[in-house]
């Protein structure tokens, strides 16, 4: 969520301080990088959403996150906003910033909107346009930044590096510095939902990674100790935050594709929510950390590591396990804080069999990178035979997702008598 | 350097008000000080009369206190004796002449010369029609704001914020305001708090034209986005901003005038958020004012007895004793800034406010503090504290008070005077 905060808060009812409502199921951006499938899974009324605020805030959730989709493509987003605040929420809008109307801007200043989360892929125009595939996207969303800047709104400029940004950091600080907004970069794109790697095609060169990292590594960013590191939460979903996809699906996050309940069934959305904390998978979740992972916790570069559950069940299978961007990451960082590293060849009876770039790794003489055994104890087997999501099949992944794969997706159109096309 | 003289001169060329500063019996290092403060007196120096102050290493004036006083005593029609924090000074206003003599305590004399000098060039401009207001002040191209508030309301930052956002600092505390000019013009003092430079003052206003005033604003913390809003009760905030003296006996009637005047200006509002920038909500206006500037002429003098409302009257500072700046003496009323979303999660309060990127957590006290801050006056939290928790009164009440500070300050909470509503919210 890119909001700091003790970790260790919980809302009253047992859960994370953030909820994660995503309140649009379309977008007006065709983003190359984008992991969502859009227009399949339907959206909730206003009242279920008034409902799921109502129980949130019964709960003790503090920060509720609006997003999609494009949330601003809600036509009633202005009444979920106030709805949000009258419950005494903090609130976050996450957009991309193309279609927000000085009204929204105006609500946003009205009910004190907390921050505004704007994505940006470069500072150069046709770049950005590139990914989003809208013309003139570029110019509108800077120009939004501007008007919820002179509101006194804050504004987060998010830029998820990929290989059409040719900013390196200190351009991309100084177009953030001209907007008057804060900056968060982020390396890792993630697979798509539909389980496709279409999104991954745009990821950041590793020259770019390096660059961004070498940046970081000047700027003294403090590595974590390895050991501190292993009783660590490696991402926030249900440690930190909670999310309603746009049927009313409650999971996890945005991307590890399980249902934990659903908001809007037979009007037992609030139910369904208060639930969670007694929830096993919630609870499992809620408490990993990255010595459940099985090869992370043994591999080297863990201090250098950050990764995503979701997109590792996509990219491997295996949700519990190592995921190989991730891995391509970390080499990337540590090389770049540490100088460059010799490659060694696998050892052992599974050596040929070993993908050479994921992990786990030795490092030896502090010099050299060998790929290490991937040591799975018969406790990883248990937690797998308990919570059988964590190493899905392609077709359940997909079928958990909930949408049907891009190119699977067939569009009958029929030609009606009266010539009109309709689909 | 015979004792330490010191020739100085106290101008604002604007107003074509000048004084001559003389100081004898100083320490050198404290005669530097003041001649950082002020320049040296060049020989063909265009005065309207001196002050001189002999520095005794003795006790003068009133006792140090955090606040800035001084009495009044008028002697005469147009002479009065000035006792100040560490200065008293015999006054002679006659005509357009400010004549003075009087003695400083040597170890404050700093301090004493300046509120000296500051109590006789208000109660001389005041005699020429001239207000003095606590104020901060920005221009562009020569049209200005006043921004008002009590102490510790935002009126330095705010200037400061909009100098850096293309408008250019006035003045951090207090300027002068001409109303005999339409609109007013305004003027600024050589005792600016914010400790000048010689090289700021000589520049003057760093334009060469008169700064009108055409508005002011009621600068307020702690909310989500910079707006000018409309003001009830402007009288009272300009009364409350204007730093008055027991005028000579005969001088009542043309401040009363001039502050009828005062209050035509037009007064609202500035949201202030403590991040993001201001001029773009200021300037809108400001441009608007600036539109409609000396299109309305200034009303006759039904309308300025009008602005001297019952209200205005009754609320404006009283001075029995010539107090400069009085604290309030009503019971202060402690608020939640709307807008900070809150929660209490295991006996904390949890909060996040559109000012902070980060979450906030208080402690058991600031969290019982938090939860009662809906209208409800600092004595009745110590109260509640009192009863809470093992802590004597004294304490608590110290405790409470700064924690309703700092929280104010931080535009958490808001203070306000007055009988105020306990209407809860949250």
């Amino acid at each position: 969520m890119g909001v700091d905060f003790d970790l260790g808060l919980k809302a009253a009812g047992g859960l994370p301080l953030v909820a994660q409502i995503l309140v649009s199921d379309v977008c007006n951006h065709a983003c190359e990088h984008c992991y969502q499938v859009h227009g399949q899974k339907g959206e909730m009324t206003f009242a279920e959403i008034e409902a799921v605020l109502d129980e949130l805030a019964r709960l003790g959730v503090l920060i509720v996150s609006f997003s999609g989709g494009e949330a601003t493509l809600r036509p009633d987003l202005a009444e979920i906003l106030r709805a949000a605040r009258a419950r005494g929420f903090a609130i976050i809008l996450q957009t991309n910033g193309y279609a927000v109307a000085d009204e929204l801007v105006e609500v946003a200043a009205e009910v004190g909107v907390w921050r505004v989360r704007i994505s940006i892929y470069s500072d150069i125009a046709d770049e950005h346009d590139a990914i989003t595939r809208v013309a003139g996207s570029f110019a509108r969303t800077t120009d939004t930044i501007r008007r919820l800047r002179c509101r006194g709104i804050a504004v987060t400029a998010v830029v998820p590096l990929t290989s059409r940004c040719s900013a390196p950091a200190d351009r991309l600080e100084a177009l953030a510095a001209s907007l008057g907004c804060d900056l968060e970069i982020s390396s890792s794109l993630t697979a798509k939902e539909d389980g496709s790697a279409a999104s991954l095609a745009v990821e950041p060169t590793r020259e770019q990674l390096s660059a961004y990292y070498r940046v970081e590594q000047r700027r003294g960013t403090p590595v974590p100790d390895a050991a501190a590191k292993l009783a660590e939460t490696p991402c926030s979903a249900c440690s930190s935050s909670l999310t309603v996809h746009p049927n009313g699906s409650v999971r996890p996050c945005t991307h590890i594709p399980l249902e934990l309940g659903r908001a809007t069934r037979d009007g037992a959305g609030a139910t369904a929510i208060a639930a969670l904390q007694h929830d096993d998978a919630f609870r499992f979740l809620a408490g990993i950390t990255w010595r459940d992972l099985h090869g992370c916790r043994d591999c080297a570069l863990l201090p250098w590591c950050s990764r995503c559950h979701g997109s590792a069940s996509f990219e491997t299978g295996d949700l519990l396990g190592p995921q190989p961007s991730a891995c391509a990451r970390a080499i990337t960082r540590c090389e770049a804080h540490a100088g460059s590293l010799e490659r060694l060849p696998a050892r052992g009876p599974d050596a040929a069999a070993r993908d050479p770039g994921v992990g786990p790794f030795d490092l030896v003489g502090g010099r050299a990178l060998r790929p290490a055994r991937d040591v799975v104890t018969a406790a990883d087997e248990a937690l797998a035979r308990r919570f059988p999501w964590v190493r899905p099949s392609p077709s359940a992944l997909q079928q958990m997702a909930g949408v049907v794969p891009a190119d699977r997706l067939v569009r009958p159109r029929r030609v009606s008598s009266a010539g009109k096309v309709s689909p | 350097m015979t004792g330490g003289a010191l020739s100085l001169l106290f101008a604002l060329p604007s107003l074509r008000f000048a004084l001559a500063l003389d100081v004898v019996g100083l320490r050198p290092d404290l005669g530097a000080r003041l001649e950082a403060r002020w320049p040296a007196r060049t020989a063909d120096a265009e005065t309207c009369g001196a002050l001189a102050f002999e520095a005794v290493p003795e006790e003068v004036g009133l006792p140090p206190a955090d606040l800035v006083t001084a009495e009044v005593t008028w002697t005469g029609p147009a002479q009065a004796d000035v006792i100040t924090n560490a200065a008293a000074l015999s006054l002679d206003l006659t005509g357009d002449r400010v004549e003075g003599r009087g003695r400083v305590d040597a170890r404050r004399a700093r301090g004493g010369i300046e509120a000296a000098v500051r109590a006789a060039s208000v109660l001389a401009l005041a005699r020429r029609g001239v207000l003095v207001l606590h104020a901060s002040a920005a221009h562009r191209d020569g049209d200005a704001l006043v921004f008002l508030g009590a102490s510790t309301a935002g009126k330095t930052t705010t200037a400061r914020r909009l100098g850096r956002e293309g408008l250019h600092r006035l003045a951090d505390d207090m300027i002068a305001i001409d109303l005999a000019a339409s609109p007013p013009t305004l003027h600024r003092l050589p005792f600016e708090r914010a400790g000048r430079a010689l090289a700021d003052l000589a520049a003057g206003t760093g334009r060469p034209g008169p700064i009108a005033c055409l508005g002011g604003a009621l600068v307020r913390k702690g909310a989500c986005a910079a707006a000018i809003r409309p003001l009830d009760d402007a009288p009272r905030v300009w009364a409350e901003a204007v730093i008055t003296l027991p005028p000579a006996p005969g001088d009542a009637p043309l401040l009363l005038e001039r502050f009828a005047w005062l209050c035509e200006v037009p007064l609202r509002a500035l949201d202030a958020p403590p991040a993001g920038p201001l001029a773009p909500a200021v300037i809108p206006w400001l441009e608007a004012l600036r539109a409609g500037a000396g299109g309305a002429p200034r009303s006759g003098a039904g309308k300025k007895l009008d602005a001297l409302s019952p209200t205005a009257q009754a609320t404006r500072p009283v001075s029995p004793g010539g107090t400069m700046i009085e604290r309030e003496q009503t019971a202060i009323r402690v608020t939640r800034a709307p807008n900070v979303a809150w929660r209490v999660l295991d006996g904390a309060a949890v909060l996040v406010a559109p000012s902070s990127p980060t979450v906030q957590t208080l402690n058991p006290v600031g969290t019982l503090v938090w939860t009662l801050a809906d209208g409800r006056t600092l004595p009745e939290m110590v109260d509640a504290v009192v009863n809470e928790f093992d802590v004597e009164r004294t304490q608590a009440a110290l405790d409470v008070e700064r924690f309703v500070q700092d929280l104010v300050g931080k535009g958490l909470l808001f203070a306000s005077a007055g009988p105020g509503s306990a209407s809860g919210r949250g």
